[in-house]
C-alpha cells in the first residue's frame, strides 16, 4: 500500500488529515510555522515541493532578506520570486544550493549570467534570466490548466487552516487572494511567448 | 539564572561541557544577560548564524529570562 503514496495510503486507512497538494506529499517543513513554504507547496505547478521556492531562506535563515515565518504578510511575493529564480536555476542545470550565495552576494549572480553568456554567446542580464524563469513556470502552469487543474488545486489541505500548531499555536493564514496572485505574470508571459 | 542552550552542527563543539551533541544544556548567566552576552561567553566563532529564543528569531540585544531556550545553528539547508 505504501508505494501508492501518501494520499492513496491515507485514503485506504481512513485518515482525514492527508498532507498533500496536487496529490504530492508535503516535505519536512510545516507550512504553519513557515508560512512562505506553505505558499510554495500550494502553488508550485509540480505539487508540494520545498525546493520549488525555498522560503526557509528569508523565513528562517535570514538569507536574502527577512520575512516573519508566522505571519501572512510578504509570503506570496517571497515565494513567487524564489519560484521564478529556482525555475531559472533548474533550467540552467544549476543546483538549488547556488541560490544561497546568489541571494546575498552580487558577484555570485553576476557569475551566473556571465557563465550563460560564455555558453550561449548571447548577452544575458538579470532581467533575461528572470524572464527565463517566468517562461518555464508559464509553460508548467499552462500544462496544468490544460490537464484540468484550477485555482482550487492551489490550496493546502483544510486542516492546516484549522488545527493550531504548537508551540506558537498558529494556523496557515495566507489568503486565497494572495495565493492566486503568485502566478499573476502567466497571461502576460504567455502572450510574449505567443502561447495561449 | 539558567538558560538552556542548544548548539547545532559544527557549533555543538562550543558547548561549555565540551561534549558536543545537539541536546540543550543548562548554562548559568547573570540576571538580565542578553543573547549577545551569552554567545560571547560561549566563544562562538564569527560568522552567519540563525539565533532563536523559545523558537523565535532573536537579536543580540534581546534580554534573556530564566528558563529560556536558546538555539543557534549555522545557515544550513536540506534539499
Amino acid at each position: 500500500m505504501l508505494w501508492d503514496g501518501a494520499e492513496a495510503t491515507g485514503k485506504e486507512l481512513g485518515v482525514t488529515r492527508i498532507p498533500v497538494v496536487k496529490h504530492q506529499a508535503l516535505p519536512a517543513y510545516d507550512p504553519r510555522s513557515v508560512q512562505g513554504i506553505g505558499v510554495t507547496y500550494a502553488t508550485t505547478p509540480m505539487g508540494a515541493d520545498h525546493t520549488a521556492g525555498y522560503t526557509i531562506t528569508a523565513n528562517i535563515l535570514n538569507v536574502g532578506g527577512t520575512v516573519d515565518p508566522l505571519k501572512s504578510e510578504g509570503q506570496a511575493a517571497l515565494s513567487k520570486n524564489l519560484q521564478i529564480a529556482t525555475a531559472m536555476l533548474d533550467s540552467l542545470g544549476l543546483c538549488i544550493f547556488v541560490a544561497f550565495p546568489a541571494l546575498d552576494i552580487p558577484e555570485a549572480f553576476t557569475a551566473i549570467h556571465e557563465m550563460v553568456e560564455a555558453h550561449t554567446g548571447d548577452k544575458w542580464g538579470a532581467d533575461e534570466l528572470m524572464q527565463l524563469g517566468r517562461e518555464v513556470l508559464t509553460m508548467e502552469r499552462l500544462y496544468n490548466k490544460r490537464v484540468g487543474f484550477t485555482a482550487a488545486d492551489d490550496r493546502l489541505p483544510r486542516f492546516f487552516y484549522e488545527d493550531k500548531l504548537p508551540p506558537h499555536d498558529v494556523v496557515f493564514s495566507v489568503s486565497d487572494e494572495d495565493l492566486d496572485a503568485v502566478f499573476d505574470f502567466v497571461d502576460e508571459t504567455a502572450a510574449q511567448m505567443g502561447l495561449k | 539564572m539558567t538558560v538552556h542552550v542548544a548548539l547545532f552542527a559544527y557549533l555543538s563543539r562550543y558547548q561549555p561541557d565540551g561534549q558536543g551533541g545537539r541536546q540543550a544544556r543548562p548554562v548559568d548567566v547573570a540576571d538580565g544577560a542578553t543573547v549577545g552576552e551569552l554567545i560571547a561567553g560561549l566563544g562562538l566563532p564569527d560568522g552567519p548564524r540563525a539565533v532563536f529564543v523559545n523558537g523565535r528569531h532573536a537579536a543580540d540585544d534581546q534580554p534573556l529570562s530564566d528558563g529560556d531556550r536558546l538555539a543557534i545553528f549555522p545557515p544550513i539547508a536540506g534539499g
